[in-house]
């Protein structure tokens, strides 16, 4: 499925950067970042734990200043945009973080209603239902509807942390380790979510992983990020058909494990 | 005297200083940024009722017992002291001032401080820990509107009405302890406790205990909203809202009284 994606023809970048730098005290985390992408495109970014993946992300989601560089979401410069026009940004941007960040106080429905009622005040509660009806059959957990996130294991809330976003309809997608902690079979079934929400609601997507399973089974283009730089970029394939020590090291012991 | 120790003191005591103000400028901004949101739509009024009723609600029992140990002790206490001038019948009229203009609102806020801050405190620095307030953010919600203005706002207006809570039930165990010892009726201990009280007493306890609830719902949001990684930040949260919320109340509490309070009814 995704080798065929591959041969798509590349049509308009939803996401440039350029020259992206990103520093925390005296540690250089970014050191200059170029990246496109496209609309429709899966793109994975690897890289070592501490290598500057996440922020990489919430840069791009304007939780992180940039230090330097250009960051443009669909043609909009988010270090220079107004509140305004990052709010009406963020509709269309999905995120779902590491430790899925669910609202732990609510239940599964309210978690998905919070921001479909506070962006859309007028919606009807039919609609609403039916939107939580239908982000919850996406993401295969029909029934949770009612439940707390502490009754769900942890690929079940990573679901529900994928039907949040979903409910927006939003164009990109960001996945922070989307199969972080769990067992190889939940790992498989996410990946299977994240290529079905791809083309059930066409969206583009970042996914930040150090699996390469999941590197292999989502990603169109996979890039290698290591000491602040992206060093390699290409299909899978390409990508680790290298005798750079740094990226086989990587996929030896990915794989060994 | 070794001019590395004297380096290293020094280095420290500009690092404090620093600090001090790097936190005074933080929560200043943070109270500016409270002031310009607060009178903004989006209304988070279900999220404030809600609040009210956390902070409001849940909190009676706790000041019911505090208010009325209160009430009882300093009852026993003033006992002693007037009875050696003979003046046990102005028991009522002292207990009404005390509990009234002093010892109901800085006792509540200090008890709130500790119940609702430490509450409020770890609840925001556990969201911010696990993301969720930045979940929120990028979900195009102001987070800083639904968690923090509400909650402040319910601090806010909850605060006062336990203040007048605590008093209520701080008479009622004065009366009750009155009661056990001599044969007062409910009428005269009434009507004695209130005589002290007028306008200004009642208006300066209100203006307090606002003062107080803003002060614990806005640096209990502060702490929470700002707090560090892990579970570590979390617990400095909620311990840090309490400490500053409480050295705070002490501080509005003698300012209030000595420049604004004592000047009026003057």
């Amino acid at each position: 499925m995704n080798r065929n994606n591959q041969d798509k023809k590349i049509e308009d970048s939803v996401i440039s950067i350029r020259e992206l730098q990103k520093s925390f005290g005296e540690h250089d985390v970014l050191k200059g970042i170029d990246l496109d992408l496209h609309k429709g495109e899966n793109l994975v970014v690897m890289g070592r734990s501490g290598s500057g993946k996440s922020v990489l992300i919430k840069i791009i989601a304007g939780l992180i200043l940039a230090d330097s560089g250009t960051v443009k979401v669909f043609d909009k410069d988010i270090n220079r945009i107004n509140h305004k026009d990052l709010t009406e940004l963020r509709l269309k941007i999905g995120f779902l973080f590491q430790g899925n960040a669910l609202y732990d106080s609510m239940t599964i429905r309210e978690n998905l209603e919070f921001p479909l009622i506070r962006n859309k005040r007028t919606i009807p509660v039919d609609e609403i239902d039916k939107a939580v009806q239908d982000v919850l059959k996406a993401v295969g957990l029909p029934d949770s509807a009612e439940k707390y996130p502490e009754e769900l294991s942890g690929g079940q809330q990573k679901r529900i942390g994928i039907a949040r976003t979903l409910i927006l309809k939003p164009e990109i997608i960001f996945y922070d380790e989307p199969t972080a902690g769990l067992d190889p079979i939940t790992s498989g079934e996410m990946n299977d979510l994240m290529n079905d929400v791809r083309h059930q609601f066409n969206t583009s997507s970042i996914i930040i992983t150090h699996d390469l399973t999941c590197a292999k089974a989502v990603g169109d283009r996979i890039f290698m990020l290591i000491d602040g730089k992206f060093v390699r970029q290409g299909d899978f394939e390409e990508v680790f058909d290298t005798g750079d020590e740094r990226i086989r090291a990587f996929y030896d012991y990915n794989f060994i494990q | 005297m070794d001019p590395t120790t004297n380096q290293s003191a020094s280095y420290f005591i500009s690092k404090g200083i620093d600090q001090f103000f790097s936190g005074v400028y933080a929560i200043g901004k943070f109270i500016l940024r409270f002031f310009k949101e607060v009178f903004l739509p989006p209304y988070e009024f279900k999220e404030v009722i809600r609040q009210c009723y956390m902070i409001g609600y849940r909190s009676l029992p706790l000041i019911s017992v505090t208010g009325f140990i209160v009430g009882v002790v300093f009852t026993d206490h003033s006992r002693s002291a007037l009875a050696s001038f003979g003046a046990e019948s102005w028991i009522p009229a002292t207990a009404g001032v005390a509990i009234v203009k002093a010892l109901a609102p800085l006792i509540t806020a200090l008890i709130c401080a500790g119940k609702i801050g430490s509450q409020i405190g770890a609840e925001l620095g556990s969201m911010k820990v696990t993301e969720q307030i930045d979940a929120m953010e990028v979900s195009a919600v102001n987070p800083f509107k639904f968690l923090v203005i509400t909650r402040t706002i319910a601090t806010t207006f909850m605060i006062p009405m336990l203040v007048f809570y605590s008093a209520l039930v701080g008479l009622i165990g004065s009366f009750i302890n009155i009661r056990m010892v001599d044969q007062t009726s409910l009428t005269t201990f009434i009507h004695n406790a209130f005589t002290n009280i007028g306008f200004m007493e009642v208006a300066s306890t209100i203006t307090r205990s606002i003062v107080f609830g803003f002060t614990i719902g806005i640096i209990s949001c502060f702490q929470g909203y700002n707090a560090g990684k892990g579970t570590e930040g979390v617990g400095k949260a909620a311990n840090a809202s309490v400490v500053l919320a409480m050295f705070l109340i002490f501080i509005e509490e003698i300012t209030i009284v000595k420049f604004f309070v004592n000047d009026a009814i003057k």
